[in-house]
This record gives structure tokens, sequence and C-alpha cells, in this order.
């Protein structure tokens, strides 16, 4: 089960420090296709794992 | 970022390079093993004992794959941070984040079928009354996943390749990662 947990909390965590930094760094430096790209896919990845993390730590509860 | 060093060589950063290698090292090994096995694993004309032992086998591999996949990203931030490698603004390493950004998304579409052929290959030891319908549904999770792994095992080759040709090594350097006189001298960020 540790692993799911862990699983998840990257996906999550991980896709919002990676997707919110690119952000942060457009918004200094201007557009960025990697960057935007990035955005793209980790927070899209931490958007979708959210409700299954949620999902997982309150069924646990 | 304080240094830790001996005989010249940054420690910390040196070991933190090492074990992101070596887990991507490890990461292509087994799954170019969890590749070679899912042939027996599928095919019904296998004797059913030698599929749950390599199903076995697989799902072990998963485990330790899945937990390589975890720590991948954060020590290659703290690698980051350790080597001096700005980590938005450094144009070769944000495309390889996108690249790493793609295998997270495999790893998302991979979940739901991690361990469904251990699990129906359980089901038919156990005697169920609709073998070929799980048989098939095996068949089908391993060649829709498969193409998958094939498709993170190509990235991970990529991203290793966009590594060592950005590795920053100092010149005149007598041996892999000992820091030369004059980067010793210069500055500190």
């Amino acid at each position: 089960m540790l692993i799911v947990y862990l699983l998840w909390i990257t996906v999550v965590f991980g896709g919002m420090f990676m997707g919110l930094g690119s952000i942060r760094e457009m918004a200094q430096s201007g557009f960025d296709p990697a960057l935007a790209l990035n955005t793209f896919l980790y927070l899209g990845c931490a958007l979708y794992g959210m409700p299954k993390l949620i999902k997982l730590v309150f069924k646990r509860g | 970022m304080p240094e830790f060093q001996i005989f010249g060589i940054d420690v910390v950063k040196t070991m933190l390079q090492g074990t992101h290698a070596l887990m991507v090292g490890t990461w292509l090994v087994f799954d170019f093993v969890v590749y070679w096995l899912h042939f027996d694993i599928k095919n019904p004309a296998v004797p059913l004992t030698r599929r749950i032992e390599r199903a076995h086998v697989m799902h072990g591999i998963d485990r330790v794959v899945a937990y390589i996949f975890i720590l991948t990203l954060p020590i290659g931030i703290a690698l980051s941070y350790a080597s001096g490698t700005a980590l938005f603004t450094t144009n070769w390493l944000n495309w390889k984040h996108v690249l790493y950004g793609v295998i997270v998304v495999a790893a998302l579409v991979l979940i739901p079928v991690s361990g469904s052929a251990l699990r129906n290959l359980k089901a038919i030891q156990e005697g169920v009354s609709n073998p070929d319908e799980l048989n098939r549904q095996i068949k089908r999770d391993m060649n829709f996943a498969m193409p998958v792994v094939f498709l993170v095992w190509i990235l991970i080759i990529v991203m290793s390749a966009l590594s060592l040709l950005n590795l920053e090594t100092p010149e005149d350097q007598e041996y892999i990662f000992r820091k030369t006189g004059a980067e010793i001298a210069k500055p500190a960020r």
C-alpha cells in the first residue's frame, strides 16, 4: 500500500512543483515551448492524480 | 549548496550523479526483462506454472521499477541543485523534463494494467469457469502495455544521451568529476 501512496504523492506534488515552476519561469522570462509543454504535462498529471490521492487518503481514514 | 569534498571530488554531487545513473540503468535492464517475460505470460500454450512463475517475476520487477520511478524525479531535482544546473532555465534540461513528463503519462496509463496478468493467471489456476476469456484479457492487456513499455525504454535512452551530451566536466581533468584548480579557484555561486 505504501508504494501506491508514494506513487500518487510523487505524481501530484512532483507535478505541481514542475508545473508551477515552469509557469513562474515563463511569467518572469517569457514564453518557452519546452516550459509550456512541461506545464501542460506535469500540471495535467497533478490534476489527474489529485482526486485519486484524496480518495486514497480518505478511504484509508 | 555547501560542498563536501574528498581529494577534490564533490561527494554529494558525484553520489547523486551515480545514484541517478544507476537507477536509470536498472530501469533500462528491468524494462528489457519485462518485455522478454511477457511473451511467455500471454501465451496460453506455455504451461500454467511457468506463466505464473514469470508473472511473479514481472510483478516483482514492476515494484522495483515503481520505486525507481518515484525516486528519479526528487533525486534529479536534488542533483540539479547540487551541480548548479538551473532547474527551469537550462534549455536541454527543460526538454529532458518534457520527455520525463511523457514517461509520467505512460506510467499513469500502465497503472490499471499492472498486476492484472498475475491476478488472472492465479484465477485460472484456481479453476474459474472462463479461462479462455481471462487468457484473452491477459493477451489484450499485454499487447496494450508493451508498446508503452517500449516507448518508456526509448525515452530513457534519449534522456540518457541528452544528459551525457550536456554533462558538465571540467577541462583538463585527471579523473571524471575531479575538479580542476581553475574551477576550485572560481568564486562560489
